[in-house]
């Protein structure tokens, strides 16, 4: 019941932040310099064909006007039409939203099952070869750029092996697999990296506590122990790092999208980004908004079932 | 008990994330279930592997085609941008057509009459012309459409239709009555935006912006489907007039804006051509032998904009200096590793009534710091280079640009700004010196010459340049029929802009497309619209 009320109470905080970020930006994008039209137009902008653009953007109307519009748009869950594509926002978003967070869930569930059993491996054989392995692999693995990364394993993995495609999303949840499994794992393996350090030394702290022999000594089998006993309170700082990940993979990873060519947000943001795509940009940003406190809300619910010591008041 | 109800609420908790997105991935391709019976979707061999089993009566001929960015939209008229006034005619059909060498051929028209007083244009149809779905194209589509694109109030080709007072069309024919004569009307109707487009269907869509959703055409194509930042899926018009002769069944032109991907995707045979390689890597490309560069002649122009109205740079001659102390073969060695030809003048040669006599502007340091000394800037002066932050290529100009004019004195600070405002400073003239560049869209001189001369078009490209006679030459010169006259006036306002320099024209680079060595026929017109009629792919 305490669980529920507190979830209600946090889906309510959503309300008023959401709205503040998109009436902040409503203003902010305009404040930018840097006109839709003539970004259009380029060099052929002449004043005939900027003032055209502007009247079929709805740029022409008084600004006030134009909040208003976007007010009564919320108001009907509707985000307007992108000035570029004259499309509804709603939909240039639901024909990528689907690829980013198949994308995210495909990496962040890749760089558990890396991470999980590395780490074990490198806390239990702490300062050995293994783990001294482990520990300089992924601190490599991190000082990869991902663009740079991505070309390399397109190169041996699609190029010369031919296992993967070079780009594209496929049409099937398993040619989704197919297609994404190269820059998931490029993503996971960042992530892994940031995520390998914090296990380990979480697991270390923990593999000499004091409930940690009781369990041994109580006769429990030495995976039991693992799994039960240091795992589950050793987890707990490394949700926290794999909750912020997800917060950030939901909003697109761009360079990995470019590399891939996995049309999803954060490639739609950018480009809406430079060619002051107002709407589009407004209605990205509120669903970023969204996702994040809905990801945070949600570290915080497993954090509470993984240490009922935490309550959630 | 407790602790594992705790699990499963966990477990339960994950699996809803699970669920969530994978239902989230679903709608994509659910409405793509029934278009798998014509898996053309995918890439090249998946087809084939999926197709083989099948009857499979004869091989699908498939072209798959890479491009740097995606379509913004399939609208004929209001599109702006090359990423869709390129591929627009696979689609669509006019009147007339381009062919690769910049002339005009019949598309829909059978032949042209033109009146002696040059007012009436009458294009005869050819019999028993349809649209992609089957149904009969009529004297209103023509009218329609053709009233569509003369609508100043539509996007920014209707200078197109500048001369044209009325159009009317019968079972038979089209004709255009123009206002006065206008030479460069010959093009007008087989530009992009004079296609015929089906009124009913569009109406019945709900306007513009619903039809183009899945738009219907009479070109040698039809558009199946559109997936933004994926795809798009042209397969074979069967109605189209001259069907026989389209040799590919579907054209898939995929989106991979990375170029590295891009250039990876062809060296797997996933694709079998792209468009706009890097230049620094066409070297390697070259050793690659499943590859081959194509080069087509372009009116691409890479120029340096001047803002005119301020000192120093509204004297001519230090123009003039600044264009002397460039050296055009050492940024064409280093900006596009060698490809491209240093520019003598603002038109690319090639173009119609290009001025061959012109001399441009040879390296001349001596002479370029003496033309500075006579206009009073014996030791110089400082100048602001605004370029666009992350372009590469503006980045290199500016850097050897700058290491050139600090040679005669001036020094160059470069302000690397971000696009958008990159762009607002240009269109407000709130610049001192700009990186620019310029293609034609028609094959006339009288588009590129109003942009880059008249000054009620774009104020002379922004630099303010202004001359009265050059304005009053540019107008005559759209009335006169073509012959030597009309070459004389526009071969002479070429030489009038080498003596004053609005601007200083760098380089002109012709189109660059990558294929696989099974490539043929592929073609690109000098304006830059692709033929993919007569293409040959032999696997």
């Amino acid at each position: 019941m305490q669980r529920l009320n507190y979830i209600f109470v946090r889906l309510l905080e959503l309300v008023p932040v959401a709205l503040g970020i998109t009436i902040g930006l409503f203003f902010l994008i305009r404040a930018i310099p840097g006109d839709p039209a003539v970004i259009r137009l380029g060099i052929r902008a002449t004043p005939e064909a900027v003032a055209n653009l502007h009247r079929e953007m709805g740029l022409d109307k008084p600004l006030l006007v134009q909040y208003t519009i976007f007010l009564k748009d919320i108001a009907s869950f509707k985000l307007g039409d992108s000035l570029m594509y004259q499309k509804p926002v709603t939909e240039l978003m639901a024909e990528r939203v689907p690829r980013t967070l198949f994308l995210a869930l495909y990496a962040t569930m890749l760089s558990l099952i890396i991470t999980v059993p590395m780490a074990l491996w490198a806390a239990v054989k702490k300062d050995k070869l293994p783990d001294n392995l482990i520990r300089g692999g992924f601190m490599l693995a991190l000082g990869m750029p991902e663009f740079w990364l991505g070309v390399i394993l397109l190169l041996v993995f699609s190029l010369k092996i031919g296992l993967f495609p070079v780009s594209g999303y496929g049409e099937t949840f398993l040619e989704h697999l197919w297609h994404l499994a190269l820059p998931a794992f490029t993503l996971a393996l960042h992530q892994s990296s940031w995520m390998v350090r914090s296990l380990r030394s979480d697991i270390i702290n923990v593999l000499h506590a004091d409930y940690v022999d009781f369990a041994r000594a109580k006769g429990l089998r030495e995976r039991l122990v693992l799994v039960r006993h240091i795992l589950r309170n050793a987890l707990l700082p490394t949700v926290t790092i794999l909750g912020v990940n997800i917060g950030y993979l939901v909003g697109g990873a761009v360079i990995v999208e470019k590399v891939f060519s996995v049309p999803g947000l954060g490639s739609l943001m950018l480009d809406s980004i430079f060619s002051r795509d107002y709407t589009v940009v407004q209605g990205v940003t509120l669903y970023f908004a969204v996702m994040v406190i809905l990801i945070n809300l949600l570290t915080d619910l497993v954090y509470s079932v993984l240490d009922p010591r935490v309550t959630l008041s | 008990m407790l602790q594992k109800l705790k699990v499963v609420i966990f477990v339960t908790l994950l699996l809803i994330l699970v669920t969530s997105l994978v239902g989230c991935a679903t709608p994509t391709a659910a409405p793509q279930a029934p278009a798998t019976e014509q898996p053309a979707a995918s890439a090249t061999k998946e087809t084939a592997k999926t197709e083989a089993p099948a009857t499979a009566p004869a091989k699908k001929k498939v072209f798959v085609f890479g491009r740097y960015m995606d379509a913004i939209t399939p609208d004929p008229v209001m599109n702006d941008a090359n990423a869709d006034l390129w591929y627009l005619q696979q689609y669509y059909s006019g009147l007339m057509r381009f062919t690769a060498d910049n002339k005009v051929e019949p598309d829909l028209a059978d032949r042209v009459e033109v009146s002696k007083d040059g007012l009436t244009w009458t294009y005869y149809l050819k019999p028993n012309l349809v649209f992609s779905d089957g149904t009969p194209i009529t004297p209103e589509d023509w009218v329609w459409s053709l009233k569509r694109a003369a609508d100043p109030n539509n996007g920014i080709w209707w200078f197109t239709f500048d001369a044209m007072k009325d159009v009317t069309a019968d079972a038979e024919k089209v004709v255009f009555t123009l206002k006065e004569p206008y030479t460069p009307f010959e093009y007008t109707p087989a530009m992009f935006n004079a296609v015929v487009m089906p009124k009913a269907k569009v109406e019945a869509a709900g306007g513009w912006e619903k039809f183009m959703e899945k738009p219907i055409g009479a070109g040698p194509f039809i558009l199946k489907e559109w997936k933004r930042g994926e795809y798009m899926d042209l397969i074979k018009n069967p109605n189209y007039w001259d069907a026989a002769n389209v040799t590919m069944d579907e054209i898939m032109i995929k989106t991979i804006v990375d170029d590295n991907a891009r250039i990876l995707a062809l060296q797997a045979g996933e694709v079998d051509a792209i468009n706009y390689p890097p230049f620094n890597r066409v070297a390697d490309l070259k050793a690659d032998p499943n590859l081959q560069i194509l080069t087509f002649p372009s009116t691409y122009t890479t120029y340096i904009t001047l803002n005119n109205r301020e000192a120093p740079l509204n004297d001519v001659r230090v123009r003039q200096a600044l264009s002397y102390a460039i050296d055009r073969q050492a940024l064409i060695d280093s900006v596009n590793f060698g490809v491209g030809t240093p520019a003598k003048g603002f038109r690319a040669p090639g173009t119609l009534y290009y001025n061959d006599q012109l001399v441009g502007w040879p390296l001349d340091v001596e002479k370029a710091k003496s033309l500075l000394a006579e206009a009073g800037y014996p030791n110089g002066f400082n100048l602001t280079m605004e370029i666009v932050t992350g372009r590469e290529m503006h980045q290199q100009i500016a850097t050897l640009v700058k290491d050139m004019w600090a040679k005669i004195g001036v020094n160059l600070t470069i302000v690397p700004l971000e696009s958008g405002l990159y762009n607002d400073h240009y269109y407000n003239n709130q610049f001192q010196v700009h990186i620019n560049g310029w293609t034609d869209d028609i094959p006339d001189p009288s588009e590129g010459v109003s942009y880059a001369m008249v000054y009620k078009t774009s104020q002379c490209f922004h630099t303010g340049w202004h001359s009265d006679e050059v304005d009053k030459m540019a107008a005559d010169a759209l009335k006169l029929p073509n012959g030597p006259e009309r070459e004389a006036i526009y071969k002479q306002l070429q030489q009038i802009f080498n003596d004053n320099v609005p601007f200083i024209p760098l380089y002109h680079e012709p189109y660059l497309i990558i294929a696989r060595n099974n490539v043929k026929n592929f073609v690109q017109t000098p304006l830059g619209s692709y033929i993919w009629r007569n293409i040959e792919v032999t696997k």
